[in-house]
């Protein structure tokens, strides 16, 4: 089924290093099958390039298996660094899980 | 006041006695940097004068097939003259504290992470184990550098290589005080933890006694209120958690944190690291670009800066030391450092391999020295490649801003985002472009005048053809991509400044027009020129003198010898730059033959017969003329002369190639 949907909670600041162990993790969910991730960042203070990086090499490990990748509750700093690397045509932001999952229902 | 005694050459500013200034760094214009200005416009002014007089008074009317490419290629170089200067016209050289030096003082903890990047391709494995070595041996905290090989031929050899000095590096006793000092800290805070976790259960008790004690109002006795006093107190200290439970949760999980974070510590101790890429065939790897790109987004790599070495090139163990205070601010309002806006700098690369007389023309103190002060001056310093430190956030910012329109123009292109997500990879120059787009995004540069790494340079002919070939077709490649005088976001002196080294490349045109007029006249007597008497003379020859003059104050403490040597390889190497320009705009490939890196004692006559044909050509009209003259058949013989200086200074520019193809090391002869 494809609109499994698992979420991931950075915490803090992400930069490289933090970014690195969300891709760790999100490489494990994706071992066997197909999954579609949000990334909740209610509780991201600070996002630095390194980190929206790691955030893209997430997304298209992702995508690679068929899921999709989008993210939700970003703070001012992270949508200005969205916007300011022209990012925000890549990376999908939701407000909840439900609007996530209702926009790969239409999708599909 | 300029005074013009001679000083023994000092290109290095590290044997300059650094005097006491206040800061961290200072920048000052160079010394005979208004000498240089003096002559430069009297030059220009003079270049203009014998201009017009061509223009107008001496163009051969009778030979235009003729006279027009010559008068065309001397505005070429005019031109290039012109932007040559302007991009000189402001060299600065700058002192900087060392960073243990800098005052108020950074505390070592606060130095930056450091990656260093070694990029190999097919170099042997005892070659990079000496940079890989003198990487780990640079002087800085051993837990805040991390050097990687990243090997693009993914050998077995080189593999092993890494692993074995890896568990050397570590045994080190700098390596295993740092392991100590790590495993105490982690285990402190596993005591920390232990205790916490033995305190909870009675905490968590105690809260919900208070709770239920407040429901019932029973709060008269002395204990239940000295424990509700000591709950608020703890409550106040920390006011974002609604209870104590939910506090030292928080603080169990900033613990695990920190325990994680030392064992992320101390497997990092493992300071040399191996990356070798996936290149599955069929698709493309972006070169070099692709090598770094994948060694910062999915070699899990995490320093805040990046030294980019080359395999060949061993840095010196100041290196990282005297470059760092650049990339920060004190910022005097917090009383603390802040990062800057410098992206990169860029130190001097220099050769320990060069034979005598540097045959191939290697040595390049006029393009580190004057040519980068010049472009440092103006905010433009260049990228290079190697030797260089890189600050991480600006070129993964810039990266994704490029990135992002790649995406935009095609999805596809996530597919191999780790491979074109940074260092520009469109383009066989990835330096060049990198830093370019760094300039245009408001990210700065510095080039720092001292020579902290040496490395080899190409040692028989055809390599080094094959590099030159490779700089002439990236930089006309960036300019046909991503135009400097129109890209948005550069400043105009940086536009002038790129776009000053792309034109210097389309000179392989006026190169063969001033190769063939000399031979077209002793063959036919066809001159461009009207007027080759006094009149030219009186032109010519103030524009030519002071012209050298110019340049020699340029080069001021260089050697005449490399001077000229740099001068011979501007003209001899025209079919190559010819080559370059065709290859880019027809957009298609130039196949050149490889040869194996072992150096061939063979004579490479087969790689400059273009050159070969002109010399040739050269002395044979000469020698006709001659004849003529001898058998009193000669019409004018001061047109001759001049032709015939005018030659056997292009023979001497073009000796440089030959000298080349046939030298061979002492110890064959």
């Amino acid at each position: 089924m494809s609109s499994d949907i698992k979420v991931v909670r950075p915490l803090g600041i992400l930069d490289s290093i933090c970014g690195n162990q969300l891709r760790r993790d999100v490489g494990d969910l994706l071992e066997s099958k197909q999954v579609n991730i949000l990334v909740d960042c209610q509780e991201v203070e600070f996002m630095d390039s390194s980190g929206l990086s790691c955030l893209i090499m997430t997304l298209k490990n992702v995508r690679a298996s068929g899921g999709d990748l989008a993210l939700s509750k970003i703070n001012g700093q992270v949508r200005l660094l969205l916007e300011l690397t022209a990012m925000d045509n890549i990376f999908k932001v939701y407000d909840s899980i439900e609007e996530f999952s209702q926009s790969i229902f239409t999708l599909n | 006041m300029i005074t013009l005694t001679s000083k023994p050459p000092s290109l290095d500013t590290s044997n300059r006695k650094l005097s006491v200034f206040p800061g961290n760094s200072r920048s000052f214009l160079k010394r005979r940097t208004m000498l240089f200005r003096y002559f430069a416009e009297i030059n220009l002014l003079l270049g203009f004068w014998y201009l017009q007089w061509r223009v107008c008074n001496s163009l051969n009317y009778d030979a235009l097939w003729l006279a027009v490419p010559l008068l065309l290629a001397e505005i070429y170089s005019y031109i290039g003259g012109v932007l040559f200067t302007l991009g000189m016209w402001r060299p600065i050289e700058r002192q900087t504290k060392p960073l243990e030096e800098m005052s108020p003082a950074l505390p070592a903890t606060d130095w930056p992470t450091l990656d260093a990047f070694i990029t190999c391709y097919n170099e042997s494995a005892t070659m990079v184990e000496t940079t890989a070595r003198a990487a780990l041996a640079i002087d800085y905290p051993v837990t805040k550098l991390i050097v990687y090989i990243l090997d693009d031929g993914n050998s077995q050899q080189m593999r092993e290589m890494a692993q074995r000095l890896c568990i050397e590096d570590l045994q080190s006793p700098l390596l295993r005080a740092a392991a100590e000092q790590i495993q105490t800290e982690r285990q402190e805070l596993i005591d920390r933890l232990d205790m916490l976790q033995q305190l909870m259960p009675d905490t968590y008790a105690a809260e919900k006694f208070l709770a239920t004690a407040i429901s019932h109002n029973q709060t008269e006795s002395l204990s239940t209120r000295f424990l509700q006093n000591f709950h608020q107190l703890l409550l106040l200290k920390e006011q974002k958690y609604a209870t104590v439970e939910a506090q030292v949760q928080a603080e169990q999980e900033r613990l695990k944190q920190a325990i994680l974070h030392k064992q992320i510590e101390l497997s990092g101790l493992a300071r040399c690291r191996y990356i070798a890429r996936p290149k599955p065939a069929g698709k493309p790897h972006h070169a070099k670009a692709g090598n770094i790109n994948h060694a910062i987004f999915a070699g899990e790599t995490t320093g805040e800066f990046i030294i980019t070495l080359d395999a060949d090139h061993i840095p010196k163990p100041q290196f990282l030391k005297h470059v760092l205070p650049y990339f920060v601010t004190y910022n005097s309002w917090n009383g603390k450092y802040e990062s800057n806006r410098i992206a990169l700098v860029q130190t001097p690369q220099d050769f320990s391999n060069l034979p005598p007389g540097d045959p191939y023309g290697h040595q390049a103190h006029l393009f580190y020295g004057p040519i980068q002060q010049g472009k440092d001056g103006l905010n433009s310093a260049f990228y290079t490649g190697t030797n260089a430190v890189l600050r991480r956030e600006a070129i993964v910012n810039t990266g994704l801003k490029y990135f992002a329109q790649a995406y935009a123009q095609d999805e596809k292109s996530l597919d191999e985002f780790d491979l074109i997500g940074g260092v520009s990879s469109s383009s066989i120059t990835e330096d060049m472009n990198t830093a370019m787009r760094l300039h245009a995004a408001g990210w700065q540069s510095i080039y720092h005048n001292e020579l902290l790494a040496i490395g080899l340079a190409p040692d028989d002919l055809s390599s080094t053809l094959q590099q030159r070939l490779r700089w002439a077709q990236g930089t006309i490649q960036v300019m046909t991509q991503e135009n400097p005088l129109t890209k948005p976001g550069l400043s105009f002196w940086q536009r002038l400044q790129y776009f000053q080294t792309m034109y210097s490349y389309f000179s392989g045109f006026a190169m063969v027009v001033f190769l063939i007029c000399p031979i077209i006249f002793f063959f036919t007597g066809t001159v461009p020129v009207t007027a080759y008497g006094n009149d030219f003379v009186r032109h010519f020859l103030p524009a030519f003198i002071f012209n050298r003059v110019t340049f020699l104050i340029i080069g001021w403490g260089i050697p005449a010898r490399e001077l000229w040597r740099s001068e011979q390889y501007a003209l001899s190497l025209f079919p190559l730059f010819i080559q370059a320009v065709w290859s880019v705009i027809s957009k298609r490939s130039i196949h050149f033959k490889v040869t194996p890196k072992e150096r061939q004692s063979g004579v490479y006559f087969n790689l400059i017969k273009p050159q070969l044909i002109i010399f040739g050509f050269t002395i044979l009209g000469m020698s006709w003329s001659l004849g003529l003259f001898i058998l009193g058949q000669l019409t004018d013989p001061f047109v001759y002369l001049v032709n015939a200086s005018w030659s056997i200074y292009n023979l001497s520019l073009l000796w440089s190639v030959i000298g080349a193809a046939t030298w061979k090391p002492e110890s064959t002869k």
